[in-house]
């Protein structure tokens, strides 16, 4: 861009020295001083110099040969310029006319050249200059696009940006969110190396001391919820804090149903740390616990509630109920077989032995009778041994009623102990008296027997120890049960007595044979004024 | 003369035997047949209609005492004598009840067996002596019984008699049981063992049952 300008200037610079060139020919033509060849002489070199400073700048872009020429012209002109100086005297003034006339051509020739290359510089500026403004456009295009394309690239890269924390937040925000509903095993999948990255990192490492924290929470949870007893934390006021699942069970309810309420509703617990009690179901259930009730300390050593632990005894309760009755059973089962043979027994003397000896007895009789060979000694001594043989009988027949009363068996309980109490009036001083009610129809033999026996039982009692003069046996036919009171006015004796020493009048087998059926045994009594014995058994109706 | 018909059932036969050789030399007894359990008797003795029929109580199948109802009920004429090893009351009851004229022990004499035989043909009963002794000693205890029970009408024991007294005063079993320090289910029990012995049915009743025997008096309330 300089080039060119230089160029022209130095070009300018030519011209305006080769067009001062002639000005002191002419003047020495008009006043022939001979100074004003010094001055052309001077105005040559200028040219000349000029011309080489010229071709020193001169691109190539231009035809040198036009300054090659102008040096030759220069040449040329200063030669003429020699000739018309030196030859002053000797020439006419016409010659050195015609001499100038061709300096002036010659320089005109040169100014015509060099306006020519002036032209083509000037040219060239211009190509410059038109060239430069179009540069100048496509550079401001260039730079507008640039420009457009920087705010698309800003725009771009903030849209990214902002996406990025658009969607590192939303990823912190969505495992916060699984967090808070209680998905602690997630983390932030985030990998970025900024500051999201880092509070990903921050955020996943307190994720996992929180699940550490938490897995051993659960961890505890899941002992507690997988005890096989339950569990029941309080506050000091005896309300539920918290309970495990079998505490729930037991009661019945829900975790939150629970937690707040009232230990009292479900079970009373005596300041006892360890008891049998029941626990009262949400469903009025009655189930039998154990359960231990125990100071709940803190850290500082303060009682902040108490612990229950529950241990459900219903099926032990059960198996115990069920052993029990087995037992009753049995004891009923053997009374029972004790009882048949009791009856066999009499049975057989009555209908095997007393037949016998009753035959015998006939034998006897009709020997005194018949054999008329007899004396009477050997009358006397059959009349004897007939009568031996009939308390043989009597005996067998004594000893089959004590085994068991025939009576009982064919008969039933009322005409049975009717009889009893007839006999005991007949032997003994006591006035005994026995009633019944609402019995029309026989009970169930077993009952029978064991009725049968607890009235011989009291009444050997009554008997042994009360001093009695009168005594009641009543029995008492309810719908569902059977009432036997045995009752007399005799010394009694203090209830406290009765603990410990009930072996001594047979209380404790009468009961044990009420309660194998299932009965219950109730004594009042006091010092002079009499017992009272009532028992009622369940009837099994025949 | 025409002999005394006799029928005998046991069923033991050695007793059948022995019975018939005691009873056959007597002049004017004839043994017109045996039979071997309850429902042999009732079927013989219908179809031979024997004057004394001696059955023995204990027989398989049918009793002695259901063949008696049986056949008395049947044939009045037919008079039956109990020929048995119990001594027990409740055996003669039993078959008294049932229709029969005699009841005797089976290791009775000839004598008493004639004896027996003659007394119920006269329309009288005839017990062996032992069977006579109980029997009277029971009548003399019975009524001796009858007596006190005449003054005391049903009896009822000490705790009853208290409790009749606090129901009068209108306790509850609650209150009736924490009083006599017992179960409400004893309470309970007392309650409906003295309705049921009184024979009422409602409160009102067992208080005018009280005051009409003079167990309570109002003065007590």
């Amino acid at each position: 861009m300089v080039v060119e300008f230089k160029e022209l200037e130095k070009i300018q610079d030519v011209l305006l020295a080769v067009s001062e060139i002639k000005s002191p020919a002419q003047a020495y033509l008009n006043n022939s001083d001979q100074q004003e060849f010094v001055v052309f002489k001077s105005r040559v070199s200028i040219a000349k110099e000029r011309v080489e400073e010229c071709l020193m700048v001169l691109t190539d872009r231009h035809n040198r040969e036009y300054l090659d020429q102008l040096l030759t012209s220069l040449q040329k002109v200063e030669s003429l310029g020699d000739a018309l100086f030196r030859s002053e005297s000797n020439l006419k003034p016409h010659e050195r006319y015609s001499i100038f006339l061709k300096m002036s051509e010659a320089t005109v020739a040169d100014l015509t050249r060099l306006q020519g290359l002036l032209a083509e510089t000037k040219q060239e500026v211009t190509s410059y200059i038109k060239t430069n403004e179009t540069a100048i456009l496509h550079s401001t295009i260039t730079i507008a696009a640039l420009g457009l394309l920087l705010t698309f690239l800003v725009i771009y890269g903030s849209f990214l940006l902002i996406n990025r924390i658009t969607k590192s937040s939303k990823q912190l925000l969505t495992t916060i969110t699984e967090v808070t509903q209680g998905d602690i095993h997630t983390k932030v999948d985030l990998k970025s190396h900024d500051e999201f990255g880092e509070l990903a990192q921050a955020f996943n490492l307190m994720l996992k001391c929180i699940d550490e924290i938490t897995v051993s929470r659960n961890r505890y949870d899941n002992i507690l919820n997988s005890m096989f007893d339950g569990l029941i934390v309080l506050n000091r006021n005896g309300s539920i804090t918290s309970l495990n699942r079998k505490a729930c069970q037991l009661i019945g309810d829900s975790m939150d149903g629970l937690v707040g309420s009232s230990l009292s509703e479900f079970i009373k617990p005596v300041e006892e740390v360890l008891a049998e009690s029941q626990l009262l179901s949400r469903q009025g259930m009655k189930i039998p616990v154990l359960y231990s009730f125990t100071d709940l300390i803190n850290d500082d050593g303060e009682i902040i509630g108490k612990v229950m632990v529950i241990h459900d005894l219903s099926h032990q309760k059960e198996i115990e109920g069920q052993m029990d009755q087995i037992k009753k059973d049995r004891s009923v089962a053997i009374l029972e077989a004790q009882e048949k043979e009791r009856l066999r027994i009499a049975t057989d003397l009555h209908d095997g032995i007393v037949q016998m000896l009753t035959t015998v007895s006939y034998s006897i009789e009709s020997m005194e009778r018949e054999l008329v060979c007899l004396n009477e000694e050997a009358i006397a001594k059959l009349m004897e041994t007939r009568g031996l043989v009939n308390t043989a009988i009597a005996e067998c027949r004594r000893i089959s009623h004590n085994l068991i009363p025939l009576a009982l068996h064919d008969f039933g309980l009322i005409p049975a102990l009717s009889q009893m109490v007839n006999q005991l009036n007949h032997q003994y001083q006591i006035d005994f008296q026995f009633q019944s009610f609402g019995f029309e129809n026989r009970v169930d033999t077993k009952i029978e027997k064991v009725l049968y026996r607890i009235c011989q039982e009291s009444v050997n009692n009554i008997l042994k120890h009360s001093e009695a003069t009168q005594a009641y046996i009543q029995l008492i036919r309810h719908e569902k049960s059977i009432v036997l009171i045995v009752e007399d006015n005799g010394i009694g004796f203090e209830m406290k007595d009765l603990i410990g020493q009930t072996t001594g009048i047979g209380l404790d087998t009468m009961n044990e044979r009420v309660a194998n059926f299932g009965g219950i045994l109730t004594i009042q009594s006091s010092k002079n004024s009499g017992t009272e014995l009532t028992i009622e058994l369940p009837c099994i109706i025949n | 003369m025409k002999k005394i018909r006799i029928l005998i059932a046991d069923d033991h036969l050695l007793i059948l035997k022995g019975i018939q050789s005691m009873l056959q030399s007597v002049d004017n007894l004839e043994i017109i047949g045996e039979a071997t359990n309850g429902k042999e008797a009732v079927e013989k003795a219908l179809l031979l209609r024997p004057e004394i029929l001696f059955i023995d109580i204990t027989m398989p199948g049918l009793s002695g005492i259901e063949a008696c109802r049986q056949i008395t009920s049947q044939n009045r004429a037919i008079k039956v004598i109990a020929l048995s090893q119990h001594e027990d009351e409740a055996y003669v009851y039993q078959i008294i009840k049932a229709g029969a004229y005699g009841y005797m022990l089976k290791n009775s004499t000839r004598e008493e067996l004639i004896t027996a035989v003659k007394t119920v043909l006269s329309g009288e009963k005839y017990f062996s002596p032992q069977i006579s002794d109980r029997l009277i000693n029971d009548l003399f205890i019975k009524k001796d019984r009858e007596r006190n029970s005449v003054e005391q009408g049903i009896h009822l024991t000490q705790r009853e008699l208290q409790i009749i007294k606090m129901i009068a005063e209108d306790l509850s079993n609650h209150e009736i049981s924490d009083r006599l320090s017992i179960s409400l289910r004893t309470t309970e029990t007392h309650r409906r063992n003295i309705m049921l012995k009184l024979k009422v049915n409602s409160v009102v009743a067992l208080v005018r049952y009280a005051l009409k025997h003079e167990l309570i008096t109002l003065d007590d309330q």
